[in-house]
């Protein structure tokens, strides 16, 4: 034995111990604090998911545009439920880029503070942190796996319990499987690698799917047989059961694997694994998507270059947007959103409807308010930049909406011309859908102005704080008060994608105009807060 | 750069760049540290001092380089390292149901002291903080925070002692005991690398400087050093 280990065997001491004795001598009123504390999230929870499965019931529904007539495009090839299998592979490929992200072995900073500089056996700090990251891709993989067992259910239109039961089983062995795997390449060191790779891999999945669409339009026997049997086997007992057996050995290896591996992962990454576990956190809590799609600083670094003849014609203000939206891709989201939208309903049966065409401007109004946002708020929110600029405030929030509004009429143009293109909506008034669109565009602007003024937040102190909840949800209130507007100001460019024949009511115009107003306060100054009273 | 005299070279960085992942904030710079020198690091704002401590400390890597420790390249991982070194880092979290002594009991028992009691009621009397030994975190000041960083670093037995900006937020009268305490710890054979902006501390208990300066490390006199932060 040598010197290392006995004295790693030599001090037994295990630092969760002092937390188990904090834990034990509360009172009964710091008990039935941390409690309720409990009880309210695992309640807003379950109101999440109530809601959360409705929507997606309702996206369903407008997909296939119940009730409604769709087109039927002449590169339509394959239904909804024969997708299916693939979004299983993305999947999975999200669960683990997530829990790579995640590390998924990570320890809080106090814990990285206070517990790794100690001369102790890091054993029982990985165990429990193992335990912990296997609980949450288990908990992750079967949450997932809801969604689509809901989503095929929700298609076939009819309900198994037997299969839905090993579904729901091999889902969530494959949660431990994807996040013990995770693990071992944490053990290695190779999150980076492993997560380009994954990246490639989804470009790989969408370019065998484009070929499959391919050989499916020119009626290639072999590839009909393979999409017909992979969609008609994934409802099935004879598919679910094996998978389950066979993911149950998969994961049991791969644990042991984990395990085995776990004491080469070092401090540092333990440390920035917590650091990333705390953003992620809060994120989901709060609903804030910044600190998960903020661009990264390696990536700014690679297109340090792009933009800087274009910016440099440009006033101060505006060279900062621009370059902030070419350096850090900001544009990527909106763009793969519009590819995504176009590709849906020019392939997939039924999608070309009306009721789905409203879908998705709705999700890009939701989409452009957040992204814009991540744009402008420097400009926003930060009264040094001002200062440095030597602009007033007014003046860079005139700037941003601009921008913002410059930014949503290129994206709402965009897809509405694509579906025109794609016959799913008329533009006969050709007018009507520019007010339209301005009007949709001022109100996307005046959101993401409301978005970006959110300041930072301190997540660990909202986290800690026992009044926490009550915080995120006015957090949220005022969320939905910024959102709830924006929606409203779409309501012209439903109104024609729903009925283009009957034109637009003027209260409807009356009400979406008064919302889209809210992006000229910059302009209209003191006339504005003389018409608000 | 070599500021010891004594052949016993506890700390080495050779040809180190530091930086964060590609971009370089510092470098190349040599330094070399004997047992129980006192090596004060200083710098303007922005000149690579705490980016230099967290290389030295293995939590970031060198761009290039190396640093060793007694003799091996850094790993915060090794046991080694772990028992010899101490670090005390500006702003460190703490777990927010412990209290003030039990912060200080989970280093000692950490670093298995046999009298962990008397240690730790004795770190509290030094920094005096007997009155809130039994507080949480957040019912500290930040001054108060500061202290319990400090005893939970000088608390543990260490071979190398590193500690970034320790006068910050002190009163006169604790940083001058912290100072006579240091003194006595390297006049007892612990090395001390310490950032600090305050010139009484290079003359009082630090024998050399080490001043990164447009990006490049030079070797002063804890005197020279000092003159350099009152200039």
């Amino acid at each position: 034995m040598n010197a290392r280990e006995k004295l790693l065997q030599e001090n037994k001491f295990d630092p969760q111990q002092l937390l188990n004795r904090a834990k034990r001598r509360r009172n009964f009123s710091e008990r039935f604090d941390h409690f309720s504390d409990v009880y309210v999230w695992v309640l807003a929870a379950v109101v999440a998911l109530a809601y959360l499965f409705s929507a997606i019931f309702g996206l369903i529904f407008a997909l296939l545009g119940q009730t409604v007539a769709h087109v039927q495009t002449p590169w339509t090839v394959w239904s909804l439920q024969e997708l299916s299998p693939v979004l299983l592979i993305l999947s999975a490929i999200c669960v683990l880029r997530l829990f790579l992200y995640l590390g998924p072995v990570g320890v809080n900073a106090a814990k990285a503070d206070w517990w790794l500089p100690l001369p102790i056996s890091t054993r029982p700090i990985l165990g429990r942190s193992i335990r912990s990251a296997l609980l949450s891709g288990l908990l992750t993989s079967s949450f997932v796996g809801v969604l689509w067992l809901i989503v095929m259910f929700g298609l076939v239109g009819a309900y198994e319990p037997l299969v839905a039961l090993y579904a729901l089983i091999s889902f969530a062995l494959s949660g431990v499987l994807l996040t013990s795997l995770a693990v071992v390449l944490q053990s290695y060191g190779l999150q980076p690698r492993a997560q380009r790779w994954l990246g490639r891999c989804i470009v790989a999945a969408i370019v065998v799917l484009a070929a499959f669409w391919f050989l499916l339009q020119v009626k290639i026997p072999w590839a009909i047989s393979v999409f017909e049997g992979a969609s008609s086997s994934v409802l099935r007992l004879s598919a679910w059961a094996p998978a389950a057996i066979g993911l149950l050995c998969l994961s049991v290896l791969s644990t042991w694997w984990a395990w085995k591996r776990s004491p080469r992962i070092g401090a540092r990454d333990m440390r920035v694994a917590g650091e990333h576990q705390r953003l992620a956190l809060g994120s989901a809590m709060q609903a804030d998507t910044r600190g998960a799609v903020e661009p990264s600083s390696a990536s700014i670094g690679r297109r340090r270059r792009r933009g800087n003849k274009l910016a440099s014609r440009l006033p101060v203000a505006w060279r900062i947007l621009v370059l902030r939206l070419l350096r850090g891709g900001r544009w990527h989201a909106t763009l793969g959103y519009l590819v995504m939208v176009m590709a849906l309903v020019a392939t997939v049966e039924q999608v070309a409807n009306p009721l789905s065409a409203l879908l998705f401007y709705l999700v890009l109004c939701l989409l452009l308010t957040i992204n814009v946002a991540g744009t402008i708020s420097p400009l926003i929110s930060q009264p040094q930049l001002t200062q440095h600029l030597g602009q007033s405030a007014v003046k860079l929030q005139r700037t941003a909406v601009l921008f913002a509004v410059f930014y949503c009429v290129i994206a709402l143009t965009t897809l509405t011309g694509g579906l025109a293109l794609l016959g799913v909506v008329q533009l006969s008034n050709f007018w009507l859908w520019g007010a339209a669109v301005i009007v949709g565009s001022l109100g996307g602007a005046a959101a993401s102005l409301g978005h970006a003024q959110r300041k930072e937040r301190d997540w660990e102190s909202l986290l800690g704080g026992s009044t926490s909840d009550t915080t995120v949800v006015m957090v949220l209130m005022n969320e939905a008060s910024t959102l709830i507007p924006a929606v409203a100001t779409y309501a012209p460019l439903f109104a024609l994608v729903l009925s283009p024949e009957t034109g637009i009511g003027w209260p409807l115009w009356g009400i979406s105009v008064l919302f889209a107003l809210r992006a000229l306060r910059p302009f209209l100054g003191r006339a504005y807060a003389g018409l608000r009273g | 750069m070599q500021t010891g005299q004594s052949t016993k070279i506890v700390l080495e960085a050779r040809e180190l760049i530091i930086g964060y992942q590609q971009r370089v904030i510092c470098g190349p710079l040599d330094l070399q540290v004997s047992a129980g020198d006192g090596v004060g690091i200083i710098g303007a704002n922005g000149s690579g001092k705490s980016t230099l401590v967290r290389t030295i400390l293995g939590h970031l890597s060198p761009v290039q380089g190396t640093v060793e420790f007694l003799g091996l390249p850094v790993n915060e991982d090794s046991l080694a390292f772990r028992q010899h070194v101490a670090v005390q880092i500006t702003d460190g979290a703490f777990f927010e149901e412990l209290t003030v002594a039990e912060h200080l009991e989970l280093v000692a028992r950490g670093h298995n002291l046999n009298s962990w009691k008397q240690s730790v009621s004795e770190e509290l009397e030094f920094f005096e903080l007997q009155q809130v030994a039994g507080l949480l975190p957040s019912e500290l000041s930040s001054g108060q925070r500061r202290k319990v960083l400090l005893a939970a670093t000088l608390i543990r037995p260490a071979q190398l002692m590193i500690l970034d900006e320790p006068e910050q937020r002190l009163d006169l009268r604790i940083r001058q005991k912290l100072y006579d305490r240091l003194a006595v710890l390297r006049g007892s054979g612990t090395t001390l690398l310490v950032v600090t902006h305050d010139p009484q501390m290079l003359r009082h208990c630090l024998n050399h400087a080490f001043l990164l300066n447009e990006d490049q490390g030079e070797a002063l006199h804890s005197e020279a050093g000092a003159q350099w932060l009152e200039r």
